[in-house]
Parts: structure tokens; C-alpha cells; sequence
């Protein structure tokens, strides 16, 4: 059978994620992500990596390219893909937050609100019945309040330091999010065994720090 | 000019060939199990569909206005006029109905993979019959087309749409918060569940069944076992049974090995009440068949009937074929003839239709270059000349036959051409 290929979003989410299959006992190569490549065969473990965007690992994952992903649920909860989220990893640890300038505006009309996750966006503000204008940003969403593109952001928030460095507060905070273990709703079902398999074990690792802590 | 719809594509001959052996294959294994094929509208009106909740969304259909102003939709899938033709025109008719269908479903929005706007669907119906057996016949049918049509390993994922309304109907949950634990069980969120745990009192007994649903699934014996032990309710408990009986029949027929159950299993399609199965192929990670019970659909109609079908999703299907190279695809042999002398043209057309009768493809054509010769997938050339004719293969051997007598050039032609391999 074919090598089990799991998709990891790139960056810091991946160097995490290559560490935790190392904990939990995976012989992936600990330099692995230093080279720039994008495909990784770990023919020990009978494992295809592949390094795609943090937004690109549930469509990877749903059209059943890669069988498991490893995404942040803020991207979750911007595609709305159909996927089986199976496991917390318990770090990326961060939240989604409303913010803007200190001095908020009370009136609910007119509202622009920019940020990277407008579906996510759109779903929240529908879901309280309030009407917002919804600008999607790709980057530097703090600009928006200062430069009045628009009064108030959605995004993620970790440590609120560069919200403070830019003289932003948060008016509200929407969910916690973290980073999670997603698979294919098929591949679930056909390669049970294999996924069970790796799903313990990371479980285990994630769980055992929990107690230590 | 932007001639070009996202979404909708033109089905070329290479891969109409390879669509047409999976269909007649279909076709052969549901009209030999006695599921006459039928062919319904590609227009139905918006009322049918409409109201039918977790069937297709209002704003995932596409919308046509007739001349009178009416609202249509194009189909957006293939059991509802079914279902509309058993309570109308078979109304009086004797059950079981048995129907079956190969055409175009049309949705604006697809979730699922290989995002197509028109889809091509395959399925049968079974009308009238509520038995153990009927759901036990769509299964055995299910298993036989996946196979026929080159699955190797087909995987048959079982589950029940009551067990996720029996296992909640024991739960003090407001109705609206069941929505999202349904939600979480489906997507087998096991964290999402032991957060949803802490908003909510429940007894230990149901939050440990709770916790336990996502990871369970897969061998059916398992599965089951592991049930039977839980503190779930007496209804729960009777779902439970008639699922059992469905698996140890599956044993004696020997078909338990390409069967999984998972008891959270759930259909986009809200309209199943009992049975609910999906169709798999190891290996592959699409969906290649759903189907299931549904015994509330023709009730709209104002007949009530117990019904069960299930659907073949071809293009996912054609993509694990070519994926897998499984295509039981016939080489037909295709032959080009021209002639230089007009008075050959009877001999060529009569020649190229003896070659025809024996099964092959033929065309008569005097402007062949290479190119076309390619681009036709031609492998014999014949060029008729005065007192013979050329036979060649195309890019490779050729050979002279002597033209005496007509009759025997078909079998001079076929002969050479078997020596040749």
C-alpha cells in the first residue's frame, strides 16, 4: 500500500509538528525542514510528508491527497472543509480577537472589519445578526484601524504584543485555537489501522504533558 | 468572448470510451438484478426539492424561469423524481418498485471533491419494501458493481441514522445544543465533544459514551461488542440488533471482510432514516457510492412507503480507475482506407464496411497525413492501387497484398495482420 501522506501547514506549525511525531516516537529526520524541499519520503515509518500552506492543508486533506494534516484551527474555521478533527495538539496555542483602536465606536452601523478570515468573519457577525462590511486583508491586518481602511480587525492573537506595539486593543475575544490533527473522512475508514495508530501515539505525547505540567 | 463555465467540462472521446465500458458494466449488473433503467427530466420544478431539509440547500440549485414564470431547477439529484414517479405514475403499481438510473445531477456548489457543477450519478431504488433483505440487496448490489466495474477492494461503511437520534433521545439537552453535539460526533471531534462536556450536565454514563463514540468504528464484530457493553438506551439497544442481524447475514454470504461499521456515521442527505452506508475503494480517498433508507421521502407526496437506494459517483469512480489503470477497456483495431483511382471508391466503402462486420473501426478517407493518422488513433492504413493494395501499420510494418478477387481481401488483410502479431 501506498506510504500514509500527512500535510503539514509550513512554518512554525510544522517544526512543532515534526518534534511531537519525533516525541512520540517517529523516526522523522530531526534537520528535516532546514532544506527547501517539499516532499519528504520516510520510508522507516512509511510516511510522505509534504509542506503546503497553512490554508491549503484541509483542501489537501479533504480531496484525500494527504490522508492526515496538521492546521491550525483558525484555518479550520476559515475553510469549513469536510474533514474528521481528531486531536488538540495543544500548541500554536492562540485566539481569535476582535480589536481596533482604543477609543471603539459604540454604533453597530457601518462597521468595516478587516481581516484574513473573511468567511470565518462572516459566519460570526451573521450569527449575532449584525450587519458588517467585510474587508479581506492578506497581511499587516493592524494597519487597517490606523491607516482607517477600516474601524475594527478580526484576526489571531497570541501574546497581543503587536496589537499593543501599534496602539490597539481587543474589544473582544471569539475562541481559543490551537493546532490541530485533521484526516480524510475516507481514508479514516480504509486505512483505520495505520491512523488509529498514529493518533494514540500523538495523543499520548500531547496528554502526557498535560500531567507533567 | 469567455465561451468557458467553471465548473461543467466536455467529456472527450478518449475518456467517453473508458466512460462507456463503466457504464454499459452498470447498466448490465443493474438490469440483470431486475432494476429497469429510467430517465427523468433534467428540468424538475423547485417545489419538488424545496423544504426537503438536508437534501440540497435552496441556493445550491440551479434556478431556471420558464415562459409562465414558473421556478425550475435542474436536477439536483436523482432519487427525488424517483421517488415522484412512485407515488404518481406507479402509484397502483405492484411492490417493490425497482428502478435504476444513469444521468447528470447539478448542484452550483459542490463540497465534495472533484468540484463539478454536473455530476454523473448511477443508482438504484427499491420502493416498497421495508425487509431486512431489501437493505441487504442494495449492499450485495453495491458490492457486485464496484467489483464489476474493476474495484478490487471495495469497502462498504455501515451505519444507522437512528443510532444518533436513539443515543440523544436519552440526553437532557435543550434541541438546539443537539445540533452541535451531532455536529462534533459526526466530525468525530473528540475534543470538541470534551469541550461541549464541560458546558453541559450529563450523567458519567453518557459522558463516557459520549467520549468514547468518536474513535468508535471499524470491524463491525468490534464495534458492536463494545456497544453492547455501553449504558445506552433500550431503542438504542433494538437499532443495535437489527444491525446485527444485518452483519451476521453479511458473514454467510461472505461479504463481511469489505464491511465497516461506524455507528456516527452521517449523511450529508438528512433525508435517511434508517440504513445509511457509504462505498470506498482501499486506497483511494474519495467517495466512490452513498445510499441508505429512506422512508419519509415519498411522503411528500402523500404516500408513505419504505424505500432504499444508493448512488455510484462515476467521476470519482473514473478517477480511481485511471488512478489504479483497473480499465477492463477493449482494443479496437481502427483502420484508415484510401484509393487512388475513383472506380476504387465502391471497393474501398465496400470493404471498409466488410471490416466493420467484423468488429472493427473503419473510415475511408484520402487525405490522411501522419497527423491525422495520430489524432484518429488509426493502426492500419490500407491504400488501394491499381492491381494491389498497400497494407501498413501505422508507424511500423507494411506489406503488399495482390488484388484478384474481392472476396478474399478481408481475409488476406486480417490474416497479415495477425502475423504481424
Amino acid at each position: 500500500m501506498d506510504n500514509l501522506c500527512i500535510a503539514m501547514a509550513k512554518g512554525r506549525l510544522a517544526k512543532e509538528a515534526v518534534k511531537l511525531f519525533r516525541q512520540a516516537g517517529y523516526d522523522l529526520p530531526e534537520n528535516m525542514l532546514k532544506s527547501r524541499k517539499l516532499i519528504f519520503e520516510i520510508e522507516s515509518e512509511k510516511f510522505e510528508i509534504i509542506l503546503v500552506k497553512p490554508a491549503d492543508v484541509p483542501i489537501y486533506v479533504e480531496y484525500g491527497t494527504a490522508d492526515l494534516g496538521i492546521v491550525g484551527k483558525d484555518t479550520l474555521l476559515e475553510e469549513n472543509r469536510d474533514l474528521y478533527e481528531v486531536l488538540d495538539l495543544e500548541y500554536g496555542v492562540c485566539e481569535f480577537a476582535l480589536a481596533g483602536l482604543p477609543d471603539r465606536k459604540d454604533t453597530l452601523l457601518e462597521r468595516k472589519v478587516a481581516t484574513k478570515y473573511p468567511d470565518f468573519t462572516r459566519r460570526y457577525f451573521r450569527s449575532k445578526g449584525e450587519p458588517v462590511e467585510i474587508i479581506k486583508l492578506n497581511g499587516s491586518i493592524e494597519l487597517a484601524p490606523l491607516t482607517g481602511l477600516a474601524d475594527t480587525i478580526l484576526d489571531i492573537v497570541e501574546t497581543g504584543r503587536t496589537l499593543k506595539e501599534n496602539g490597539l486593543v481587543i474589544y473582544e475575544s471569539i475562541r481559543d485555537l490551537s493546532a490541530r490533527l485533521v484526516v480524510n473522512k475516507v481514508s479514516m475508514k480504509t486505512r483505520q489501522d495505520e491512523i488509529a495508530a498514529i493518533i494514540e501515539a500523538l495523543d499520548e505525547v500531547v496528554s502526557g504533558d498535560d500531567s507533567n505540567a | 468572448m469567455n465561451a468557458f463555465v467553471e465548473g461543467v467540462r466536455d467529456i472527450l472521446p478518449a475518456e467517453l470510451r473508458k466512460r462507456r465500458g463503466i457504464y454499459q458494466t452498470i447498466r448490465e449488473v443493474f438490469e440483470a438484478n431486475a432494476y429497469r433503467e429510467v430517465i427523468t427530466p433534467t428540468l424538475e420544478s423547485l417545489e419538488l426539492y424545496a423544504g426537503i431539509e438536508g437534501l440540497v440547500d435552496k441556493s445550491e440549485m440551479f434556478k431556471v424561469v420558464d415562459d409562465r414564470g414558473q421556478i425550475l431547477v435542474l436536477r439536483p439529484d436523482l432519487t427525488m423524481p424517483i421517488a415522484r414517479l412512485a407515488a404518481s405514475r406507479f402509484q397502483d403499481s405492484p411492490r417493490p418498485l425497482k428502478f435504476s438510473y444513469l444521468s447528470s445531477a447539478f448542484q452550483s456548489k459542490n463540497s465534495q471533491s472533484l468540484s463539478l457543477k454536473e455530476k454523473t450519478q448511477a443508482g438504484v431504488e427499491l420502493i416498497g419494501s421495508a425487509s431486512l433483505e431489501s437493505d441487504l440487496e442494495m449492499i450485495m448490489l453495491l458490492i457486485k458493481t464496484l467489483k464489476k466495474v474493476g474495484v478490487e477492494a471495495p469497502l462498504i461503511d455501515i451505519g444507522h441514522a437512528d443510532l444518533i437520534n436513539e443515543i440523544f433521545a436519552d440526553l437532557k439537552i435543550a434541541e438546539n445544543e443537539k445540533v452541535e453535539l451531532r455536529k462534533l460526533l459526526a466530525a468525530k471531534n473528540k475534543i470538541g465533544v470534551k469541550n461541549y462536556l464541560r458546558k453541559v450536565e450529563l450523567s458519567e454514563d453518557a459522558e463516557d459514551v459520549l467520549l468514547r463514540l468518536p474513535s468508535l468504528f471499524g470491524s463491525p464484530k468490534k464495534v458492536i461488542e463494545v456497544m453492547k457493553e455501553m449504558p445506552l438506551s433500550q431503542e438504542t439497544k433494538e437499532v443495535l440488533k437489527t444491525l446485527s442481524g444485518l452483519f451476521s447475514r453479511l458473514k454467510e454470504l461472505e461479504l463481511l471482510d469489505y464491511i465497516t461499521f461506524d455507528p456516527m456515521l452521517i449523511s450529508r442527505h438528512g433525508y435517511y432514516t434508517g440504513l445509511i452506508f457509504k462505498g470506498y475503494a482501499r486506497g483511494y480517498s474519495n467517495l466512490l457510492a452513498s445510499g441508505g433508507r429512506y422512508d419519509n421521502l415519498t411522503e411528500k407526496f402523500g404516500v408513505e412507503e419504505p424505500a432504499v437506494g444508493f448512488a455510484l459517483e462515476i467521476e470519482n469512480l473514473l478517477d480511481y480507475l485511471n488512478r489504479t489503470e483497473n480499465f477492463a477497456e477493449d482494443q479496437e483495431k481502427r483502420f484508415l482506407l484510401s484509393y487512388q483511382s475513383d472506380s476504387d471508391m465502391q471497393l474501398a466503402f465496400e470493404l471498409a464496411e466488410d471490416l466493420r462486420r467484423a468488429g472493427f473501426v473503419a473510415e475511408v478517407y484520402n487525405g490522411a497525413n501522419k497527423e491525422y493518422l495520430d489524432f484518429q488513433q488509426v493502426n492500419f492504413e490500407i491504400c488501394l492501387e491499381a492491381d494491389k493494395l498497400e497494407l501498413k501499420q501505422n508507424g511500423g510494418a507494411s506489406a503488399v497484398i495482390e488484388r484478384n478477387q474481392k472476396e478474399a481481401l478481408e481475409y488476406l488483410i486480417l490474416n497479415k495482420i495477425e502475423e504481424w502479431e
